[in-house]
């Protein structure tokens, strides 16, 4: 009679009270990347902030906040910075990405998007992103078929899919995994598993122990990471887009962080949340902990995080009034137009059900 | 059967044929005709690749795709895992990324748990993203009746699909259709569901140039000219409609019988509407059951654009509205020659032309 023995890695670094709990990898250790993933966290959740404030004020349509997710958005983000024949496929709760490729000018996308304009997708150049994907997990398999056509064409560059814990009751999720360890594929998929599925706990998800064990079930190799510490998701997400390139094959990492925030700004989170547990993640999320260790390790102080607070509220300031002034109007006849490469005249043709005032008000924001 | 009536009317451009290229066949069956456009279209382009169930070893259950795996390699003709859902999810990133995938789902019947991804994510890509990203994608099915199947293999819901805004549906019904709408489908930059009669695999045969050329998406295919009444089908119904089309002819009545050919919102209602302005009867015949089936948009399309040319109303002729039945009743679900002649009968007596029967 055999059986084996399942080893699942769990990578940390830095513990919620802000002290190293391992030596720090070759690559953070002058501490350098590390002051900038805390600046990039910080930038993203104040910008997070403004579009849930958006929200409220009626400017902004239904927003998924990425509150709790700063740490694993910013170890991901640096990835596609360090990386950047790297695809990432986002579901739709991802902005630090972004902003870590392009600048705090990137989530005047998010903006749009959730304000409402098909032109918030645009951030999608299928080399770098794809598109927000809302029909949870389908976003895998996308992520699947391009690491097929890169193994296909020859082309470097590994394909990473970020999924919550919710996603991995999904079919997608298993043709995902299914597909990437059959056909040996260069994807990383990252679980943001922030414990809740809207208001779902991850206990009632799946009577699975953990959710990395279920890669196993698909011949998938399988890692946990800290999700509020963004060096442990660097280094997770990196060293499998490194085996991912030398044809290796697929890795699944379940990051463990807690979703500090309402499922949407649709959403009431207080509703189903037991006493005390927001309290007490609060207590482990990622900048907190960051800002501890820095000043611990003697590179971070008060005049330090008041410049830092100061230009980050002016960037704030510099998208807000970016994304109010709007974009350009668009014409009746664009709501029919990219549809199909030509648009069809029997198609244009509808656009004349479209009322004169209708037109004359069609916002761009 | 006379290659010279199958012609397509005006509208769409055929491609010119290289005098290179002119390869004759000596007479093809559907199933080899598409072998022949996928061929080619991987030997044109290296971005097209295929993938599906049982298509690459084994050559695909009706042989379509048969020596693809030797001709073009493991990485473009790939068997997939037993999944519709991670197939079509597949195809989207794949497409993404610069790659033309062939989709193939093994029957239609088993395309559901695609849906998701075809009308969530494939139809709409270029839409959401204006234009930035597309799927240029072929999905391939056998579908339809009269095999004998075991049940779920002999679905025609095309209506589901045809229904998606961005999606067309396009369905042959000669091996020289099958052979240029599927390199029309396949150098397409916008999705297209590809539905072969699975009771059209084998029979009959054309002849035909392997040379490449494309027929045009959005047009119907005018089949014969006839001044008395519209005949407007599509797919393996064509076989009963060209049977009743002759029949007519015998007793002197003249069938204009088009072949709709693309499916959805981009269809050629031009072409139906000119010809009932011309024979002011029309019969719409499809397999698919008949309460939503693409007919009830046809009908509606012709009784809207061409009602003062109409002396009858618009008769459909369709499956009944139940799934298809185990194989023993089969042909008492689908229109058959009877009940094609009992319509276009209808629309003689309601035109007060009297009984042809």
């Amino acid at each position: 009679m055999t059986g084996f023995t399942v080893k699942i890695p769990f990578t940390e670094y830095i513990g919620s009270d802000g002290e190293a709990i391992v030596s720090l990898p070759e690559w953070a250790k002058n501490l350098q990347k590390p002051i900038e993933m805390y600046r990039l966290m910080v930038l993203v959740r104040h910008l997070d902030a403004l579009a849930v404030n958006l929200q409220r004020t009626g400017q902004l349509g239904t927003y998924a906040s990425s509150l709790g997710a700063e740490a694993v958005d910013t170890g991901i983000g640096f990835v596609l910075k360090d990386r950047p024949e790297t695809l990432f496929t986002p579901y739709y709760r991802q902005y630090a990405e972004l902003v870590a490729v392009w600048g705090a000018y990137a989530f005047l996308y998010p903006l749009r998007y959730w304000g409402g304009d098909e032109r918030g997708n645009m951030f999608a150049d299928g080399k770098r992103f794809l598109p927000f994907s809302v029909p949870i997990g389908t976003q895998i398999t996308h992520a699947v078929g391009a690491a097929y056509a890169r193994q296909v064409r020859g082309e470097k560059g590994a394909v990473v899919a970020i999924c919550g814990d919710g996603a991995t009751s999904r079919p997608d999720f298993s043709d995902g995994l299914v597909f990437a360890g059959s056909w040996k594929l260069p994807v990383v998929l990252v679980i943001n598993n922030n414990q809740w599925a809207i208001s779902t706990p991850r206990s009632a998800q799946t009577a699975a122990y953990m959710l990395a064990l279920r890669g196993i079930g698909y011949g998938v190799r399988a890692e946990q990471c800290d999700g509020n510490d963004p060096l442990a998701v660097y280094e997770a997400v990196s060293n499998a887009c490194m085996r991912a390139e030398e044809g290796k094959g697929p890795t699944l990492i379940e990051a463990i962080s807690y979703r500090l925030c309402n499922h949407t700004t649709a959403d009431d989170a207080k509703r189903y949340v037991p006493e005390g547990e927001l309290e007490a993640a609060w207590r482990k999320e990622p900048i907190c902990r960051m800002q501890k260790f820095l000043e611990k390790a003697g590179v971070w102080n008060d005049i330090l995080e008041e410049e830092l607070l100061s230009h980050v509220k002016g960037e704030v300031e510099r998208v807000k009034n970016k994304y109010l002034s709007g974009l350009e109007q668009r014409p009746a006849e664009d709501i029919v137009e990219h549809l199909y490469e030509q648009t069809p005249s029997a198609l244009i043709a509808q656009t004349r059900w479209i009322s004169s005032e209708e037109r004359r008000n069609s916002h761009g924001h | 059967m006379d290659t010279d009536t199958f012609r397509p009317l005006v509208g769409g451009s055929v491609e010119e044929a290289t005098s290179q290229d002119k390869r004759k066949t000596k007479g093809l069956v559907m199933a080899e005709a598409i072998h022949c456009a996928i061929a080619r279209a991987m030997e044109e382009d290296s971005a097209v690749v295929v993938f599906g169930e049982d298509i690459a070893r084994n050559g695909g259950v009706f042989r379509v795709t048969n020596g693809l795996l030797e001709r073009f390699g493991a990485f473009r003709v790939r068997d997939t895992p037993l999944s519709e859902s991670g197939i079509a999810g597949i195809a989207v990133g794949a497409s993404i990324a610069g790659l033309r995938p062939i989709a193939e789902i093994q029957f239609f019947g088993f395309s559901y748990s695609a849906l998701d991804q075809i009308i969530n994510h494939v139809a709409r890509m270029r839409y959401r993203t204006r234009g930035k990203l597309a799927c240029p994608i072929v999905f391939r099915a056998p579908y339809g009746a009269g095999v004998r199947s075991p049940e779920h293999h002999s679905e025609s819901t095309e209506a589901i699909y045809a229904h998606i805004p961005g999606l067309r549906v396009v369905i042959p019904s000669t091996p020289k259709r099958s052979y240029g709408l599927l390199l029309a489908a396949i150098r397409c930059n916008d999705p297209v569901f590809f539905l072969e009669p699975t009771r059209m695999y084998r029979e009959p045969r054309e002849e035909f140039l392997d040379d490449g050329a494309a027929l045009p998406l959005d047009t119907c295919f005018v089949e014969t000219e006839g001044n008395d009444v519209t005949i407007v089908s599509w797919g393996a119904m064509l076989k009963e409609v060209r049977e009743a089309a002759r029949l007519l002819k015998e007793k002197g009545i003249g069938s204009e019988v088009i072949d709709i050919a693309t499916l959805g919102a981009t269809w050629d209602s031009e072409t139906v509407v000119r010809s009932v302005a011309k024979t002011g009867k029309c019969v719409v015949v499809h397999e698919a059951p008949f309460t939503g089936g693409f007919g009830a948009e046809i009908a509606a399309t012709v009784s809207h654009k061409a009602i003062l040319s109409l002396f009858a109303p618009v008769e459909r002729v369709a499956g009944l509205d139940i799934p298809p039945p185990y194989f023993q009743n089969e042909w008492h679900y689908m229109p058959s020659v009877t009940s094609v002649m009992r319509a276009v009968n209808r629309t003689f007596v309601n035109a007060g032309q009297g009984s042809i029967l």
